[in-house]
């Protein structure tokens, strides 16, 4: 099952986490209740005491998954693992001063995942950013131990002063790691250390700053989480579920919508430099820059293989030209979909270096498929059924586009009014949207379904909505008249409902409005379209409720006497 | 459905049952649609032929579940807040995931809990809830677009 929103997966496991205990046997309780007409206070309270017993342990019983190899990983990882603990600095080291010959260093670099205090995510929070870092070592090292410094460079304090800040608890790098990697997958051990302090979010960005930080390596495709030699199924008191192996995909809600994975701020790159990353971005435009001293030396876009409420990866190969080593930045950004200003934007500090290979344009990586994105669906209006553009504002259009998702150009802005739309029976399920293709007025293209829909038959519902409200309903303004019938039907269903007002109000003899009821829980009558009107009042200054004409929206079609079916 | 009593049936799966109520109904009232739904069940003139009662079961808590009245998760979740029941429940409540919870119709709650929490695929819901593969998809697909809308807020 794909998952591209652990934030949905989490909220089921919590909701799972708070099931009470099964009741006991009903015909037995039936019987009990019989034979004694009230149920045993002392079975209640048995069940009550271990109720309270259990709270404690069932949601660890809960998450345990099945059939984990816990021995089988301790077996690999004392096998292949290797132990680093902080590196003392070896200056007292008696043997060090007697050294005269001084060794070349070789010199190694990783990126370290850690929260920026100067760019932000959309809502705010500080960007989870890569930093560069260089080391300097005697003897070569593996990529398993540079996977060890890496991680225990995330709660590093030199560059935590230089404006960055972690989720890691400072104790992760005085106690150490073990990490061992085995078919694309680390298993990195820390000790008890690495649960402490609080709070969900700190918790869940510790983890990401894991992963992130372990899967820059080739040979890492994912993290086993692990404590003292123990796999760990559900982290922290704070109780999120790590089910197997994490990936970068499962923390994707902490990102900056732009998020650049490569190259790391501080790193040194020469053209082309590749710049990859994942974002959310509207219509799944990724646009970026590189600058140094103020002149842009490179811009563009590229697209993300999604957007729009989807994350997607970006990659692109960009070309530059400098003289000399210069400082630079590159810039990747989204162009705002109202002003087009730029939003989203990360700045990452480089450095620029000559030579490569300028002039070569190697775009890569952008999306190009050539078949129509989620799969096929079946239900929707039939081929040739006529439906109408539903639950879209006035002052609005219903975007037509030439295939189904944001992603696809617009091709039309259909009216918030339209019934014209003509079904070609085709539809498209993506991970979070429905699409229906039909033709307008000689165009076939693709609207989201949530704006589409059947007209069905006009009810008049005047006195439900009276009765409902109670006394004679009466307002300052139309609109506000259409606003308090809309809720009133709306009430009768769920908090998905959405409200619209799909024509604004006019004034004749008559006071007039249309407001749409849409996202209506049953699957056959998706919503109204609400015809309102409404009687000068008599002192002048209002209106009274005059009549209420409900044309049904249905979903799945209409009967020839109106019904949805 | 072999030699097993209803009390053996119930006791397999009455835990298993809890949760799915606990995800449809939230955690107050689970307990009572779950014994409300095998009444239901093992009274049914065809309960002796049902080859899956684990389905049935599933089921029957899921219509047990439907027509539970709809504003009650609300209301008990106003209760929880404004302190009224303070100490009747026993249990942790995470009034936050409930809150996501009742922006969701009782089936997309259910094809929900099937496909995060049991990883049933659509075929697989579409089974257990005797429903078409389509409609799971359809329910998932707006329940995620109501759950992004809120855990967007």
């Amino acid at each position: 099952m794909s998952d591209q929103d652990p934030r949905i997966r989490e909220m089921t496991y919590r909701l799972m986490a708070m099931a009470p205990d099964a009741p006991q046997f009903p015909q037995e309780a039936a019987m009990n209740m019989s034979e004694t007409k009230q149920r045993s206070p002392g079975l209640v309270w048995t069940v009550a005491v271990l109720a309270v017993v259990l709270i404690v342990g069932l949601p660890l019983l809960l998450f345990r998954g099945g059939g984990d190899s816990a021995d089988d990983m301790t077996t690999t990882l004392a096998a292949t693992s290797t132990t680093v603990t902080t590196q003392v600095p070896t200056t007292n080291d008696p043997q060090q001063t007697t050294t005269t010959v001084t060794p070349t260093p070789i010199q190694e670099s990783f990126s370290v995942f850690l929260f920026s205090e100067n760019m932000e995510t959309a809502i705010g929070d500080p960007a989870l950013v890569p930093v560069r870092v260089t080391r300097n070592y005697t003897t070569s090292q593996s990529d398993l131990d540079l996977l060890a410094e890496a991680i225990l460079a995330l709660s590093d304090p030199g560059l935590l002063a230089e404006g960055y800040s972690t989720a890691i608890p400072d104790g992760v790098r005085t106690s150490g790691v073990a990490v061992a990697i085995d078919s694309g997958v680390a298993t990195i051990d820390f000790n008890a250390e690495f649960e402490s302090g609080g709070g969900s979010m700190a918790m869940f960005t510790r983890l990401a700053q894991v992963v992130y930080t372990a899967t820059q390596f080739p040979e890492v495709d994912s993290v086993l989480f692990s404590i003292d030699g123990e796999v760990v199924d559900v982290f922290s008191s704070e109780g999120i579920l790590l089910e197997g192996p994490q990936t970068r995909a499962d923390y994707t809600g902490i990102l900056p919508q732009v998020f650049l994975g490569t190259p790391a701020i501080g790193e040194s790159v020469e053209s082309p430099v590749a710049l990859s990353g994942i974002a959310n971005v509207f219509e799944a435009v990724v646009s970026y820059e590189i600058v140094a001293d103020g002149d842009v030396l490179a811009n563009g876009y590229t697209m993300a293989s999604c957007g729009t409420g989807c994350w997607g990866d970006f990659s692109v190969a960009v070309d530059f030209s400098v003289p000399e080593e210069t400082p630079g930045e590159i810039v990747v950004y989204e162009e705002s979909p109202q002003d087009g200003s730029r939003i989203n934007e990360l700045r990452y500090p480089v450095t620029l270096l000559p030579g490569g290979n300028p002039g070569v344009t190697t775009t890569t990586g952008v999306s190009t498929t050539t078949t129509l994105p989620g799969e096929a669906f079946d239900i929707g209006p039939a081929d040739g059924d006529t439906v109408a553009v539903v639950g879209v504002a006035y002052d609005d259009v219903l975007n037509l586009r030439a295939g189904p998702g944001v992603g696809y150009d617009v091709l039309l802005g259909l009216d918030p009014m339209a019934e014209n739309l003509v079904a070609t029976g085709r539809h498209r399920l993506l991970e979070s949207s429905i699409w229906d293709e039909v033709t307008v007025d000689g165009t076939m293209g693709w609207a989201n379904s949530s704006f589409i829909a059947y007209l069905g038959g006009v009810d008049d519902l005047t006195s439900t909505v009276q009765s409902q409200i109670g006394a004679p309903v009466a307002t300052g303004t139309m609109l506000e008249m259409g606003q308090i019938v809309a809720e009133s039907l709306a009430s009768f269903d769920e908090s998905g409902v959405r409200i619209v007002v799909s024509t604004p109000p006019s004034v004749g003899d008559l006071g007039e409005i249309t407001m749409d009821v849409i996202g209506l829980a049953d699957d056959a009558q998706v919503g109204w379209r609400l015809h309102i009107f409404g009687a000068p009042s008599e002192s002048g200054d209002g209106f009274v409720l005059k009549s209420v004409e409900a044309t049904s929206l249905c979903g799945r079609g209409v009967t020839g006497d109106g019904f949805c079916v | 459905m072999g030699e097993m009593t209803d009390e053996e049936i119930y006791r397999k799966y009455a835990d298993e049952l809890v949760r799915f109520s606990t995800g449809l109904v939230g955690p107050f009232d689970a307990q009572d649609v779950v014994t409300d739904a095998c009444l239901h069940a093992f009274g049914a003139k065809g309960w002796a032929e049902v080859r899956n009662p684990r389905a049935y079961l599933y089921r029957s808590v899921l219509n047990q579940a439907r027509s539970h009245h709809r504003s009650t998760l609300r209301r008990r979740i106003r209760e929880m807040k404004t302190a009224s029941r303070p100490t009747s429940w026993p249990y942790e409540v995470d009034l936050d995931v409930l809150a996501a919870v009742d922006r969701l119709s009782v089936r997309q709650r259910a094809v929900v809990v099937l496909t995060y929490w049991e990883d049933l695929s659509a075929a697989g819901v579409a089974q257990q809830l005797g429903i078409s593969e389509g409609s799971v998809k359809r329910h998932l697909a707006r329940a995620r677009s109501r759950l992004r809308d809120y855990l967007d807020e």
